[in-house]
């Protein structure tokens, strides 16, 4: 075996480093799946944080918000507005993106008492 | 980076998915996968449509597969040029016309990050292009539906789903390079003293 080890490192080098790479990343990904499945299987890791890319109606879906809900958090009519995604419209609000997280807590908060 | 692409999905819906589909079938790093996961999920929340987006998604993978075998195949005929590189090119093509049809067809999703690589590599060892054309075709087909579909199913977690699948996606296609390079090897080592 150690014979045939090194006679492959001899006469084949680069195929046995990209072998021995191949295998590393192999490895890794398998471990960062791991992590990543356990990571997200933790119920307080499952809500998707607020994003700049995300629609009006979209965070109306993610975060289970009614019309009347959504035009209260956003200051605005949301059949007035489609495909336009939150950074553009929270600047032309003024208000920033952790201040609407804020809202959205609030009406959270405001259901679970109900 | 994926911040803006998804901003830009959000903006230009289908035209968007075409881009980056388009672009990912030719090696060019892009979030393909989470872009359709987003796609899904603005279809779920009614900001495309299904048919659009689906639509557009399939053809950018379908056209740009089709230019990354173009490009293989132009590649191809200027590496024949040399003897010694035809003669390895010929041995490819052995192995292409033996494990072609399902490799093609397993690379557009299970085993996507090496799509793009298969696109040059069977243009370049000159495989069979109806061959390619349908494993291609229909391989797509399943990409493209599985992740607008588990987009629209979990829209309000796309970004941890797209890191799952980007990670057992890479988890697959290095699997997949091991084991051959593992064959490979036990070839040369059945051969000894031969460089």
């Amino acid at each position: 075996m150690t014979s045939g080890l090194k006679n492959l490192w001899q006469n084949h080098k680069l195929l046995l480093l990209a072998f021995i790479l191949a295998a590393a990343a192999t490895l890794m990904f398998a471990v960062r799946l791991i992590m990543v499945t356990i990571y997200f299987s933790n119920p307080a890791h499952q809500n998707q944080p607020l994003e700049g890319w995300m629609t009006p109606r979209y965070l109306a879906y993610s975060y289970d918000l009614t019309a009347d809900e959504l035009e209260q958090v956003l200051g605005i009519d949301p059949t007035s507005v489609s495909r336009i995604h939150l950074k553009n419209l929270l600047k032309d609000q003024g208000i920033t993106l952790q201040e609407l997280q804020k809202r959205l807590d609030g009406i959270a908060a405001r259901k679970a008492a109900e | 980076m994926s911040d803006l692409l998804l901003s830009l999905v959000a903006d230009y819906g289908a035209i968007m998915l075409f881009a980056t589909t388009f672009l990912s079938c030719l090696a060019i790093p892009m979030p393909s996968s989470l872009m359709m996961l987003a796609g899904g999920g603005f279809v779920a929340s009614g900001d495309i449509g299904l048919t659009s987006a689906v639509f557009a998604a399939y053809l950018g993978a379908v056209t740009g597969d089709q230019t990354g075998f173009q490009i293989g195949r132009k590649a191809g005929t200027w590496l024949a040029r040399a003897p010694k590189r035809k003669a390895l090119l010929d041995k490819a093509n052995a192995l292409t016309t033996r494990y072609g049809g399902p490799g093609v067809f397993l690379s557009r999703w299970l085993f996507s990050p090496l799509g793009p690589y298969v696109n040059f590599g069977g243009g370049a060892t000159g495989y069979n292009w109806a061959g390619f054309t349908l494993w291609g075709a229909l391989g797509e087909a399943v990409w493209v539906i599985l992740y607008v579909s588990l987009g629209y199913l979990f829209a309000d977690r796309i970004t941890e789903v797209a890191d799952i699948l980007g990670n057992a996606s890479g988890f697959l296609a290095a699997l997949v390079i091991t084991i051959g390079l593992g064959f490979w090897l036990r070839h040369a080592m059945k051969q000894p003293g031969k460089p």
